[in-house]
């Protein structure tokens, strides 16, 4: 799995590439924790490039949604693949997770 | 968890060996992901090394994954189902991974091997059909 991190305004996009799964979700949850930590709490999780993800990656997702509407802010899904929407809607997680089709939507919704 | 990517990228190899489509590679991925990622977390606890042996066999019309451990014995048929319903204050993570595994194959058995081990096998249908071979992690 790789990460980078682009800014657009107060929304932090953060592009995945490859697996979420249980040897790359702490990689993944540094990264979300790190803008967290610097007061960065509207977040987009890209997930366009992303293979597929697993319990672990789910785990790290609930997390750090939590965390930042605890704090007023969000965690927001932009651009998931077939496969990977099928095991959002399998784990309830679109139920309580927002999801756009685009990069641009997700950042927009944040208003 | 080091050689999770190998065992999961030689399953996905005989998907796509077996002329399976990416729907299929992505499920057989994500299954054998997640029963060998809850043998090295639970059924090897504590342990530094352990065993996990992967076989498939392939027919005319499906992939079957025959994945063996010498871990603690665990049968995910009595776990109970995850939260997926409840409000985002109240969801809990817990029990979602094999919740997947059920959901994304079609068939998903588990057999004790006597006081330790497991045997899991998964079937998925994936369509045109060539190989098989075991390798071990």
């Amino acid at each position: 799995m790789e990460t980078s991190v682009d800014r657009r305004g107060d929304v932090i996009i953060v592009h995945i590439s490859g697996s979420m799964d249980g040897l790359t979700a702490e990689d993944l949850q540094h990264v979300f924790s790190s803008e967290m930590e610097a007061g960065r709490r509207d977040l987009v999780a890209d997930l366009g490039a992303v293979d597929y993800t697993s319990s672990a990656g789910l785990r790290v997702l609930l997390g750090t949604m939590k965390h930042a509407r605890s704090h007023d802010g969000d965690l927001r899904l932009a651009r998931p693949r077939p496969e990977v929407l099928k095991v959002l809607k399998l784990s309830g997680f679109t139920r309580i997770l927002m999801v756009f089709d685009t990069v641009d939507d997700a950042v927009a919704s944040f208003g | 968890m080091e050689h999770l990517p190998e065992l999961v990228e030689f399953a996905a190899q005989c998907v796509r060996e077996s002329g399976g489509d990416a729907g299929a590679l992505h499920d057989i991925r994500l299954a054998v992901g997640e029963v060998c990622a809850n043998v090295i977390e639970h059924g090897y606890t504590g342990e530094r090394r352990g065993s996990i042996t992967i076989e498939t066999t392939t027919t005319a019309e499906r992939l079957v994954v025959r994945i063996e451990d010498d871990g603690e014995v665990f049968d995910p048929s009595g776990l109970p189902p995850p939260d997926t319903g409840s409000d985002w204050r109240r969801r809990e993570p817990g029990n979602l991974g094999w919740h997947l595994v059920y959901g994304v194959m079609d068939e998903v058995t588990h057999e004790p091997r006597g006081d330790r081990g497991n045997v899991v096998i998964l079937a998925k249908r994936i369509g045109p059909a060539s190989a098989s071979a075991p390798e071990t992690g």
